[in-house]
């Protein structure tokens, strides 16, 4: 019961808002963008992880 | 089986949600899809053991178990069908729902269909 990849997920997602206003901010809008790129990549892989195994796991115990 | 703690993560995921929706919504989504991950492992491997049971006690009855097996290819079907078409419609693509669903009548319709041939020729022996 690893509750704390929900976390991992939310923290991702306020370092990359606070991170982007933050260049936005500085005047360095490209920086942002590929920030935000950076982190959405990040969180996008370990999803994609996770559903290959919810679907593995699906297939082989339901016999699919 | 701990059903407040089910429940506990579906609130934190839900306000974890809201939290995040008005800055990057794209994680919202995240939070939901891997908290739905995380319930679904979790009930699964509370339900799975008095499952298998049920399989054994039908198999030892010498009851054909090939009706059961597809009913319970059926049922994973349906778990990962509306796993899917639940998220698309999260994410506001209510067609693409539907189309996920679809996917999975058919796969169940074909699943079916030995099933259905048996019934028939079943059903024409006694008319015939």
């Amino acid at each position: 019961m690893d509750v704390d990849i929900i976390f991992k997920v939310a923290a991702i997602g306020i370092i990359v808002t606070v991170l982007n206003q933050l260049l936005v901010r500085s005047g360095r809008e490209e920086q942002a963008m590929l920030t935000t790129l950076a982190g959405l990549v990040v969180v996008l892989l370990m999803v994609v992880n996770m559903i290959g195994d919810l679907f593995g796991t699906v297939k082989s115990v339901f016999g699919l | 089986m701990n059903l407040t703690t089910v429940l506990g993560i579906c609130l934190v995921t839900a306000v974890l949600g809201v939290v995040l929706k008005q800055y990057k919504p794209e994680y919202a989504f995240f939070i939901a899809i891997v908290s739905g991950i995380i319930i679904f492992f979790y009930l699964l491997v509370q339900v799975i053991n008095p499952v298998f049971e049920i399989r054994n006690i039908i198999a030892k009855q010498g009851v054909d178990t090939s009706y059961f097996l597809v009913a319970f290819k059926t049922l994973g079907i349906c778990i990962i069908t509306g796993f899917v078409s639940d998220i698309c419609k999260d994410f506001g693509q209510n067609a693409l729902a539907g189309k996920a669903e679809f996917a999975g009548r058919c796969a169940i319709f074909l699943l079916s269909l030995p099933l259905l041939k048996g019934l028939l020729e079943a059903a024409y022996s006694f008319i015939g």
